[in-house]
């Protein structure tokens, strides 16, 4: 379903950089990601979201929500010794989050480097 | 067998870059490393200021030595202090800071000819600006991070 509406153009794909997601994730995997807007519906806790960096706007970030207070989003790294996330940026505005991961295309960890 | 091909099928296909790691290799930065270091060079200057001529002939090789260890410090502090404001303003600053603190390069660079001159001279008037100049960084950086912690020296 999720590869026939990233046909339509109702997904992304996104091709992950950087170990602050593992073990869920590892560099390469690719994530099939439903856009959100400022409409939307939270994701659930738990989620995997695509967010825009706090303090570096043309940067994209993919972290784990934690916690939803006020429109303030908490996001975390599966990996805190790899990761930068609200631990050091505080909470996030809901305005930065571009959309949940619905979807994983794993890369062979052999082709990891 | 259907999933392997349906996951081929995504590999193939463009994709943006989506980003998994921390901002430094460690992630932690802290303007405090260069107050503490900020405050030895005031402290070294101000006893180097304060040390008296020796008294006899006896006194001084002591005094000489005294003298020369309260410089070597005051150095090699000054040199620390410009070593944690070159990571801050290399690695942890970057350019979309710019639009919050236009004199952000302004401000690094007369921090680093700081740490210089207090090398060079015994000048209590440099290490107070140094200092200072320590509080200014801090005060971006911290505002950078949407905090506002307080100044607060050792000393």
């Amino acid at each position: 379903m999720d590869l026939l509406l990233l046909f339509c153009g109702r997904r992304r794909v996104m091709q992950v950089e950087g170990y602050s997601m593992w073990p869920t994730l590892k560099p390469k995997d690719r994530v099939i990601v439903r856009p959100l807007n400022q409409h939307s519906e939270l994701p659930a806790i738990g989620s995997i979201i695509v967010c825009i960096h706090p303090q570096q706007p043309s940067r994209r970030v993919i972290k784990r929500l934690s916690c939803v207070t006020d429109n303030q989003l908490t996001i975390l790294g599966d990996c805190p010794d790899a990761s930068t996330d609200s631990r050091q940026w505080g909470r996030i505005p809901k305005g930065c989050l571009i959309g949940e991961v619905v979807a994983l295309a794993s890369t062979p960890l052999e082709q990891v480097s | 067998m259907l999933r392997s091909a349906l996951s081929a099928i995504v590999r193939s296909l463009p994709a943006s870059t989506v980003e998994a790691h921390c901002d430094g290799p460690c992630g932690v930065y802290d303007p405090a490393s260069a107050r503490v270091h900020a405050e030895a060079v005031l402290a070294m200057t101000k006893k180097l200021k304060a040390l008296e001529a020796p008294a006899s002939a006896a006194d001084h090789h002591a005094a000489l030595n005294t003298f020369a260890r309260f410089v070597a410090v005051k150095e090699d502090e000054a040199q620390k202090t410009k070593n944690e404001l070159l990571i801050l303003w290399t690695d942890y600053f970057k350019p979309e800071h710019l639009a919050t603190f236009p004199d952000l390069h302004d401000t690094f660079w007369k921090a680093a000819k700081l740490c210089s001159a207090c090398k060079v001279h015994i000048d209590q008037g440099k290490a107070e600006e140094l200092l200072a100049a320590v509080e200014k960084i801090h005060g971006m950086f911290w505002q950078s991070k949407g905090r506002s912690d307080a100044w607060v020296t050792a000393s």
